[in-house]
């Protein structure tokens, strides 16, 4: 996704992160690869109330490390707010292709 | 003089029997709780369990999640009150009603007592009883919480990575805006959104520390959200 993150903001698209946990998990795992909050190239939001997981439909559904998480899911939201697109996996692997996601963006009215 | 006393008994029986949860308004602990055990159905998820890419997820038209998000909203709304109902189901025998309890009393940690976090996190058999035990005891932010002596016992790599998490918080406890975003939501609004429809909109907070609002790019750019599940 990094890679592809000039594609996106190309196609003048913001891409948002959301992980359902407070910091201190990504703040830990980031300094595992010797990285810091400083070196995400696009905005990590926290929803650790899980009610934005919750509104996405999306909250508390898969179990990959013991814990209740997200399923893995993609919206695309136009420039007025609308929903485009909405994937919702159903396994860890199950995302859209970044070539997908631009395929996407590039139908939305500019 | 007598009487004082017998006022004060009235006194204390009147807001014992209020504490014990006879609700002016909405539902107990113990109805959320109820209600939680009763939608929350692992059967057909856990016969693929760990067998395929697909077992780690509860399939797309399973419904619990939605229990298990409003009993969680349910019961923090209620606050406080609701802690001792909450620290009963932790001793229960059936083992989500555990784990939803564990994970409950995360919420609700600054005025939960250490011990019974403490014994969950070292001695539940369930991993996610414990896992969840682990992040309340973060959360409640006590410096004195001796994480790593609960890191020379736990075997499970999961549970041992929530207590490097709970570690890193380095006493730090959880924002009173977090748990006031669960305590004030409008349950109404779960899994509302939909293609076609207005996306939901949200402010929240990033990594880095800013806020950011979903609706501050309308008009100004398109918007990729991507949910993780926090480990990649």
């Amino acid at each position: 996704m990094r890679g592809k993150l000039a594609d996106i903001n190309d196609q003048a698209a913001q891409l948002l992160a959301v992980d359902p946990h407070e910091v201190w998990s990504a703040k830990f795992l980031l300094k595992e690869t010797g990285l810091s909050t400083d070196d995400l190239q696009y905005p990590l939001l926290m929803d650790p109330s899980l009610t934005v997981s919750a509104a996405y439909g999306v909250a508390g559904q898969m179990r990959i490390h013991t814990e209740w998480s997200n399923r893995p899911a993609t919206f695309i939201i136009d420039k007025e707010g609308v929903i485009h697109y909405a994937h919702r996996g159903t396994n860890f692997n199950d995302r859209p292709t970044v070539n997908q996601v631009l395929a996407e963006l590039q139908k939305l009215p500019k | 003089m007598y009487q004082l006393p017998a006022i004060v008994a009235f006194g204390l029986a009147i807001s014992a029997s209020l504490a014990a949860g006879q609700p002016p308004d909405g539902k107990t602990a113990a109805q959320w709780i109820a209600e939680f055990t009763k939608a929350w159905d692992e059967s057909k998820w856990e016969k693929t369990f760990r067998t395929a890419p697909s077992g780690y997820i509860r399939p797309l038209d399973d419904e619990g999640w939605k229990a298990r998000m409003c009993a969680l909203q349910g019961v923090v709304g209620r606050g406080k009150d609701t802690i001792p109902a909450v620290l009963e189901a932790l001793k229960d025998k059936d083992v989500p009603r555990r784990v939803f309890a564990a994970q409950a009393l995360g919420y609700l940690a600054p005025d939960v007592p250490i011990e019974p976090l403490l014994e969950a996190a070292k001695n539940d058999p369930d991993a996610a009883v414990r896992l969840y035990a682990v992040d309340a005891l973060g959360m409640k932010g006590d410096k004195a919480i001796d994480f790593a002596a609960l890191l020379s016992t736990e075997r499970s790599g999961d549970v041992r990575k929530h207590l490097d998490y709970a570690k890193e918080r380095n006493g730090e406890r959880v924002e009173a805006a977090i748990v006031k975003q669960l305590a004030d939501w409008d349950a109404a609004a779960i899994d509302s959104a939909a293609v076609g429809k207005k996306a939901p909109d949200f402010e929240l907070k990033a990594a880095t520390g800013e806020t950011v609002k979903l609706s501050s790019y309308k008009g100004k750019s398109a918007v990729v959200l991507v949910f993780i599940y926090g480990d990649t």
